[in-house]
């Protein structure tokens, strides 16, 4: 054990959150509840990657098994419990990446000019691997963000969701009305909201999403 | 956003700069905007906070990440628990620590009913599913047969049909126990049957009628089936496929 740094019990940010590495060790010891919570933790990561690889909700839950049945096969040989999410993502994207070429080819379409794809619509091994390491860093600095709004109230989350979020209005009366809360308070409520989330982020203690998002819309 | 308020610079300076967000969220208008970003140019603390707003408003926009179905979160967690039920089943089989979870429990009370008689492990000797027939033995209607010197079991497996609706993705196994030995054959009535998955756990339990008859019914899936004999012993069928 020399050399190694002790695992953290729990998350900084949610002292009632127990880490990816508490709940992995917990997982070889034959826990099913930390198992669950590592599942429903990180599923909707493994789902959006897939969604975003262009698969119908039915392709994505396959991705998702697979994922994670994969997990459960190498979780008690994992050597970096702490990387988990790094795992999961470069996981998921391969799985996903193969299943959307399969299918691409098994409609007949070509690749056409996208770059990670030959004329026959396939992604060779290496060009997987390579497509699904670029985005892990986008990936994991969205999926650190998506939790901490997970951690926030409800009436953050909802506010924050109207405000800024698919299909939000500008009118803050409507936003009021739609909320039942005083019109005013919108403004202060809202930046508590976003003060808590970049307190949350900062105080997890995770490597930076700066660099990582660079101010942009988002993983592709 | 014309709708929204003028936001103005907080007072307290450890709470979040107003200003940054209406620039963030796009609420100043042209003037306003370039005299923040020109106000902010040189301080390198706020340009960061306005860098990790705009981060997380991106993500606010894309929603939250889609839920995984129902169906592949509970395939995936019973995985998990299968696998721990084969982990405990192991253990205890080799006479580890005593059970702490309700299914070690499960699993030591299913063997200890398995073990508590002798327990005879039956021959597959006729198959009908993969089109092979041992000469001299008789399968029943669906096709599957074990036997041992004392006993006789038929199986008839009926795939079900593609129908939606919950339940109706299980399979009908039929069987019908046969006692046979020197002091002759015959139907076995009112035997138990109790079948067990991978995990050790027990999934079905019957009892057969007077014609030795039983029905239950199974998932897909390898399990292990046991009928008692009317002198006590198991007669065990080991890794029964159900595709």
């Amino acid at each position: 054990m020399t050399g190694e740094t002790p695992v953290p019990p729990t998350n900084p940010a949610n002292p009632h959150e127990p880490t990816d590495a508490a709940l992995i060790e917990r997982c070889r010891a034959g826990d099913e509840g930390a198992w669950t919570t590592i599942v429903d933790r990180h599923g909707g990561l493994v789902t959006a990657i897939a969604r975003r690889q262009g698969l119908d909700a039915a392709a994505s839950d396959d991705v998702f098994q697979q994922t994670f049945i994969a997990l459960m096969r190498a979780i008690d040989s994992m050597e970096n419990p702490q990387g988990l999410v790094r795992w999961l993502i470069t996981t998921a994207s391969r799985i996903a990446i193969r299943s959307a070429t399969a299918r691409r080819r098994h409609l007949g379409l070509t690749g056409g000019d996208r770059p990670d794809a030959d004329a026959a619509g396939d992604v060779s091994e290496s060009d997987e691997a390579a497509t699904a390491e670029a985005g892990v860093d986008r990936w994991e600095a969205e999926h650190r963000i998506q939790r901490a709004l997970s951690g926030l109230g409800e009436r953050c989350r909802v506010l924050l969701q109207a405000l800024y979020g698919v299909g939000a209005d500008p009118s803050y009366d409507r936003i009021a009305e739609r909320l039942g809360i005083p019109r005013g308070s919108i403004g202060p409520t809202r930046a508590r909201c976003l003060e808590r989330l970049l307190a949350s982020l900062a105080e997890s203690g995770e490597p930076d999403a700066e660099d990582a998002l660079g101010g942009s819309e988002g993983p592709e | 956003m014309a709708d929204a308020p003028r936001p103005s610079r907080g007072q307290d300076s450890s709470r979040l700069d107003e200003q940054l967000v209406a620039l963030a969220t796009g609420e100043l208008d042209g003037v306003e905007a370039a005299r923040v970003e020109a106000e902010i140019a040189a301080d390198p603390a706020r340009q960061a906070e306005l860098g990790r707003l705009k981060q997380v408003l991106s993500v606010i926009r894309v929603g939250a990440w889609p839920e995984p179905g129902s169906d592949a979160r509970s395939a995936v967690l019973e995985a998990f628990s299968a696998r721990t039920a084969r982990t405990a089943r192991a253990t205890l089989a080799s006479g580890g620590a005593a059970p702490a979870t309700a299914v070690e429990r499960l699993v030591r009370a299913t063997m200890e009913w398995i073990e508590a008689a002798e327990c005879v492990v039956a021959d597959l000797v006729f198959d009908r599913r993969q089109q092979v027939a041992m000469p001299g033995f008789r399968g029943a209607g669906g096709g599957v047969s074990y036997a041992t010197d004392s006993g006789r079991l038929d199986l008839d497996i009926q795939s079900p049909e593609p129908e939606p609706g919950p339940g109706r993705d299980l399979t009908r196994v039929r069987g019908q126990f046969r006692d046979v030995g020197d002091a002759g054959s015959g139907h076995a009535s009112n035997r138990r049957v109790l079948v067990t998955d991978e995990r050790g756990l027990p999934i079905a339990d019957a009892a057969t009628d007077e014609r030795g008859v039983f029905q239950i019914e199974l998932p897909v899936g390898r399990f292990d089936l046991y009928v008692v004999k009317a002198d006590g012993r198991r007669f065990a069928v080991r890794d029964l496929v159900v595709d």
